[in-house]
């Protein structure tokens, strides 16, 4: 999986990555590839054991959904 | 601003329905039913009366913060700081329902139709055609909808009307037999659904007739309600609450009671269609406004280049946060809502009230 986003993040960064670069669009191609690094470290986070941050909302709200839902 | 594209008062009505369509055609209905049992329709009829007043608040702040959406309008209220730290919870709570619209869809598919291919494979599909849709712009998903949208609504609709035979509305009664907590407890937790239009907020500015924000929502809203309502009500009279709150996806199951003769037959592949469509369209929305929430947050000229990245975040965390559909289920049952209240409802509320106390307004 983590070989798939890896090349995921090369394919998004290339494509979306050249042409702003050519446009001179340095602020989107630093927040394209803030958000790029981010998929990657979820994935790479996950494969060495770190919660996602879903698992980590799951933790602090879900004893206060249970205790409210049947 | 990162978005040219307007839209009018219809397509804002048809994007908000066809959130709402993609929610009913999931598990939703089924966990309304487990929670408040024969009432659930009940719940429907509260949520959908929550939610409009909620959308008063919404309308009354898209009119007194012109051309800006919530994003925006939090950095006006609370500073640059402060409004950006609450304003990037829209853009991040639109990722978290994407990511839950389309592990549910690819749930659904996987469990019903496509049983052999691998869930991953239908997640990458779903979420290129979502952030491919999403790049092109509001105007483009505007467009999509306004024809899917009516067909979507007069489909279920009458898929509903298809099952009448199978339907025992008995088992509708009795009413309020564990007293009135079960549908008090389910109205917050399908009003957190319909509350994903909070969308509107996103909309109101691109619209051509910003006044008419509040009747946009009031009628998605009203067409969502009559939906999930069906869907809902139809589940327990035909199949009993005991087997509806079991079921991953009620309206499938609906439809395949549908059996006429040898003329009409199989329209669980119309129900598919339904669902894939709506899911599809929703989540290529709710990237759409997380893109353009982040560019406006970070000062960007364009938000395309954010969407493909936003989309494979939420790739991830579909992959990673749902290994199984049961984690997913409980998810949406006991998390989603706790964390959807907060945003759609606290969080707004907030806005409004320090708008209020600090006579603060948009600039026209």
């Amino acid at each position: 999986m983590i070989l798939l986003i890896a090349l995921a993040t090369l394919v998004i960064g290339l494509a979306e990555g050249i042409p702003l670069g050519k446009q001179g669009q340095r602020k989107e191609l630093v927040a394209m590839s803030c958000l790029l690094g981010m998929a990657f470290l979820l994935a790479a986070g996950f494969r060495i054991g770190f919660p996602s941050p879903i698992t980590l909302l799951e933790q602090l709200f879900e004893p206060i959904g249970k205790a409210i839902f049947k | 601003m990162p978005e040219k594209g307007i839209i009018n008062t219809s397509q804002c009505i048809w994007l908000l329905f066809i959130v709402i369509a993609s929610i009913a055609s999931m598990q939703i209905p089924s966990i309304l039913i487990l929670q408040a049992g024969r009432d659930a329709w009940l719940s429907v009829l509260g949520a959908w009366f929550l939610d409009v007043m909620l959308a008063i608040v919404y309308a009354y702040m898209g009119i007194r913060f012109p051309g800006e959406n919530f994003v925006q309008y939090s950095i006006t209220i609370l500073g640059k700081y402060l409004g950006r730290m609450v304003g990037i919870l829209f853009p991040l709570f639109f990722l978290l329902v994407c990511t839950i619209v389309i592990k549910g869809l690819g749930q659904v598919i996987n469990t019903a139709f496509l049983p052999r291919t691998p869930i991953d494979v239908i997640l990458i599909s779903c979420f290129f055609v979502s952030a491919l849709i999403g790049r092109k712009g509001i105007e483009v998903i505007a467009r999509m909808t306004q024809i899917l949208g009516p067909l979507y609504f007069l489909s279920i609709v009458t898929l509903c009307f298809l099952v009448i035979p199978s339907a025992h509305i008995i088992r509708l009664k009795p009413q309020f037999d564990e007293g009135v907590a079960p549908f008090i407890i389910g109205t917050p937790l399908i009003l957190v659904f319909f509350g994903v239009c909070i969308l509107m907020a996103m909309y109101i500015p691109l619209t051509n007739r910003p006044e008419n924000g509040f009747l946009a929502k009031f009628s998605a809203v009203s067409m969502g309600a009559i939906v999930v309502g069906l869907i809902t009500t139809f589940s327990v009279v035909c199949f009993g609450i005991e087997d509806a709150q079991t079921m991953y996806s009620p309206g499938l199951q609906l439809s395949r009671l549908i059996h006429y003769s040898n003329y009409l037959e199989r329209v669980e592949m119309l129900f598919l269609l339904i669902l894939v469509g709506s899911s599809i369209v929703a989540s290529s929305s709710l990237l759409w406004a997380f893109g353009l929430g982040i560019a406006q947050l970070t000062g960007l000229k364009s938000y395309q280049p954010l969407i493909y990245p936003g989309a494979l975040i939420s790739l991830v965390l579909c992959i990673v946060s749902f290994p199984s559909s049961l984690q997913h289920s409980n998810f949406i049952h006991y998390t989603y809502p706790i964390v959807a209240i907060f945003v759609q409802t606290g969080l707004e509320l907030v806005l409004f009230a320090a708008a209020l106390i600090l006579h603060k307004r948009g600039t026209v």
